[in-house]
């Protein structure tokens, strides 16, 4: 936690687990055993102790929006040091680290106010442990007849007796001190067999470790309140196990003893001590123990299936949260809420970004550029969105001079993206295109070259031009195939034998399906000739379709004139082996070179399509096999020259 | 016919209802709240003999006005009413698993004081416990293709197969109390 609000964000989670376990510890009180209603809190320790929000789940989505829109709205009007505003919040561990800079804001300030918490806290529980350590070391060693008790109740029952006894006269009932070299407390009067079975039982189970724990997780949310009652409760049902495994111990007219001495106990002053654990915790607390000693009953082996399943799913519940999203915000929402909802929906593929950036330029949303916009230049968006709606000035728009459709809220023109390259640091360049939809008449197509680039677990889109009309560009009316278009952006690989020169022109067309539906449920007379474009993004959407062309020369390296001979290719990363490429490969093609008067594009599938796709951008390299007299080569073509 | 006979008469033709689904459009013609519903009056008439089992009334009312929700839910959106609660189906999903589980437990109890063997019904009770918390983890049954899909149907056809058992237990149970 490095912030106020990662801390924010940690508290209320595990204030949500807390509850969701409070209620289902009230739902089970009489039906589950004390070990089940003891157990279920190592959920509550392991909620604490677990980054909020890993995987990208949560265990209430609306309750993270909330608290990533109040962020927001406070951080853009300060000049916080810890934090950043205009990036998720995000828990890197779930203690505090405290980086060493000057605090600048109020939200600096309440985190270090939040550190000393810690701090001060943990000195404290550290401090009432040595008192308490220094007055039992005051303690006088038991009478003989004491330590023979002791020692009788620890054989009968298989326990060990601590290597410290003593006697404390400020002790009101016995309890046991210091998990790493425990002593046992005992008061000057005399003690019943059932108390010291109670408290050897502490040791056996190594309950002084989990109080331990305890106080080290009630530091770190100190100001937690409902915490802080959970691990009251914990230290309570850690009395009552040990209560249930005395009772399994006892028989009959003992059990009712035990009960009785319960009722006698009154509030030991030493009950929550730092890492001790006392039988007498308080008048309340033993109300509700005498309450289980009434429902005592030995809990059949078999049914512990039903209670552990059911500590899996308030487990699975508490841990994973759910994957579920925040709704991605509307074309025309604005304000801190539209902003967080963008920042909580932002693409998680390179389809998802481009998708998501495509509808922000077709119906002109400040927040879908939100979601894809680099953090460096967010806060010129976040203002943008801040802003009040505006329609579209449909004139000042390339889509209009191209003569596309307009209906509310977008432009009607499909996307797709050709010569998808790697830039070499992780993230693509490429040109996106928007074509008409079928049936739509239009004068050409729009384009803009695009960088593709990662930013942690997403990815941005950068425009690097304007968006341009390409004008007569459509072949037979419909401009919708376009690798079977040479003048699209397009890849040549070259490859070279000894005696001969293979090139190969690559245009590749990435986009994704279901974009276009001929349907719109809210208009039950509507479009009859073409469909629309449906203007929310889908920031996680896998390419669904590709498209891809081929031209293929092979010439004589010396003469250069052209040979006829067919080749077989395969996509492959730069470094692979070709020959296995060949053989293994998802994408394989045999090309023949043709006249000049033939259709260049020999080879061409024409359309793939699926949410599975392998290939999700212009291969590295191809590995190519050619015939070259009797011998055949295999070689690998590396990209020589990029149509933009 | 003794108050027994016509419990158990109840709860087996419940789980029919909760396992066996006609749907005419989104209208559910074998609605589970009616299995929760018969759950209902045939504890009242077992809960003499199996005391334990009055405990589960109170989840029972729970899981029946869950199952009538989204009954509506389906019947007029086409889509159920506590999916979309994450939370608050967690804990009824806990609700189910420890309701079905606990009255598996007691009805095999009565099997045994009727001197028939209780084994059959614990071991269908434990299946069905681990197939419901299996059901509930968010494991990629998706992304896992064939693998992933093969796992899903084999844990539905043993689910399937479970459920005839205990159907066929509790109805060969009850003519030991005709």
């Amino acid at each position: 936690m490095e912030n106020i609000w990662a801390f924010l964000m940690q508290t209320l989670t595990a204030s949500v687990a807390a509850a969701v376990l409070l209620i289902a510890k009230r739902l089970f009180l009489d039906k589950l055993s004390p070990r089940w209603q003891y157990g279920v809190w190592v959920i509550l320790a392991l909620r604490v102790l677990l980054p909020a929000g890993l995987l990208g789940r949560s265990l209430l989505p609306e309750g993270r929006m909330a608290l990533e829109t109040a962020r927001l709205t406070v951080e853009a009007k300060l000049s916080s040091t810890l934090t950043q505003p205009y990036t998720l919040t995000e828990v890197v561990a779930p203690v505090l680290l405290l980086r060493p800079v000057m605090p600048t804001s109020v939200t600096d300030w309440l985190f270090i106010i939040y550190v000393a918490g810690v701090v001060l806290t943990l000195l404290w529980f550290l401090l009432t442990y040595v008192a308490l350590r220094r007055k039992v070391a005051r303690g006088k060693a038991p009478a003989p007849e004491v330590t023979a008790q002791l020692e009788r109740v620890a054989v009968r029952y298989g326990l060990k007796v601590p290597k410290r006894v003593v006697v404390l006269a400020a002790a009101e009932s016995a309890f046991v001190c210091g998990p790493l070299s425990p002593v046992l407390v005992l008061p000057e009067r005399a003690v019943d067999d059932k108390v010291l079975l109670h408290e050897l039982l502490h040791l056996k189970y190594g309950d002084l470790w989990a109080g331990v724990g305890i106080c080290l997780l009630r530091c770190l949310h100190w100001c937690n309140p409902l915490l802080w009652y959970c691990w009251n409760r914990a230290q309570n049902d850690s009395e009552a196990l040990c209560d249930q495994r005395v009772l399994e111990r006892l028989e009959g007219e003992q059990r009712r003893e035990y009960g009785v001495i319960l009722l006698s106990m009154a509030e030991d002053k030493y009950a929550r001590a730092p890492g001790t654990t006392s039988m007498a915790n308080g008048g309340r607390n033993i109300k509700d123990r005498i309450g289980a000693i009434a429902r005592f009953k030995r809990y059949p082996r078999g049914v512990a299936l039903g209670a552990r399943c059911v500590a899996v799913v308030l487990a699975v519940t508490c841990l994973a949260g759910t994957g579920g999203a925040v709704a991605v915000p509307e074309y025309d929402q604005r304000g801190s809420f539209a902003m967080t909802a963008a920042m909580l929906n932002r693409p998680t593929t390179v389809a998802g970004a481009l998708d998501t950036y495509a509808k922000a330029v077709l119906c002109d949303s400040p927040v879908y550029f939100a979601m894809v916009t680099p953090e460096e230049e967010r806060a010129q968006v976040v203002q943008a969105v801040e802003e009040p709606f505006e329609e579209v000035d449909l004139y000042a728009s390339p889509f209009s001079d191209l003569g596309y459709r307009w209906t509310r809220p977008a432009w009607q023109a499909e996307w797709s993206v050709m010569n998808l390259l790697a830039d070499g640091a992780g993230g693509y360049t490429g040109t996106l295109f928007f074509v008409p939809l079928e049936g739509d008449e239009t004068k050409g197509v729009a384009v803009q070259q695009v960088a593709v680039r990662p930013e942690g677990e997403f990815w941005t889109v950068t425009p690097l031009g304007e968006l341009e009309s390409w004008m007569g560009f459509a072949e037979d009316g419909a401009p919708r195939w376009l690798p079977r278009n040479l003048n699209t952006p397009g890849t040549t690989y070259v490859a070279e034998t000894a005696t001969l020169r293979v090139e190969v022109d690559l245009r590749m067309q990435l986009g994704i399906d279901r974009t276009v539906s001929s349907y719109r449920p809210q208009q039950l007379v509507g479009y009859l000739s073409s469909g629309w474009v449906e203007p929310a993004p889908r920031p996680n959407t896998p390419f669904t379709l590709m498209q891809d062309g081929f031209a293929l020369r092979v010439t004589v390296r010396q003469t250069e004139e052209p040979v006829e001979v067919p080749v077989e290719l395969a996509f492959m990363s730069r470094s692979a082996d070709p020959e296995r490429a060949l053989s293994q490969a998802d994408y394989r093609y045999t090309l023949y070179p043709v006249g000049p008067d033939e259709d260049p594009v020999r080879k061409s599938t024409g359309l793939y399509s699926g949410e599975n796709m392998t290939l999700t951008a212009m291969p590295e390299a191809l590995a190519v096999a050619v015939e070259d007299g009797d011998r055949t080569y295999i070689c690998v073509a590396l990209p020589e020259e990029v149509v933009p | 016919m003794s108050s027994t006979y016509r419990g158990l008469t109840k709860i087996a033709w419940g789980y029919v209802f909760l396992h066996l689904n006609l749907n005419l459009g989104t209208l559910n013609v074998l609605p589970n709240w009616v299995g929760y519903l018969l759950f209902f009056f045939a504890i009242t008439l077992l809960g003499d003999q199996l005391r334990d089992l009055t405990l589960l009334k109170p989840f029972c009312i729970l899981l029946g006005a869950r199952e009538l929700a989204d009954w509506l839910a389906v019947f007029a959106t086409g889509q159920t009413l506590m999916g979309q609660f994450f939370l608050l189906n967690a804990l009824l999903t806990c609700i189910g698993l420890y309701f079905h589980f606990q009255m598996l437990t007691d009805l095999a109890l009565l099997a045994e004081a009727a001197g028939e063997s209780g084994g059959g019904l614990r071991t269908c009770r434990n299946v069905d416990a681990v197939l419901r918390t299996l059901m509930f983890l968010p494991l990629p049954w998706e992304e896992w293709d064939t693998l992933g899909t093969l796992i899903l149907m084999g844990v539905l056809v043993v689910w399937i197969i479970v459920m005839f058992c205990i159907i066929w237990q509790l109805f060969r149970l009850r003519k030991k109390f005709a």
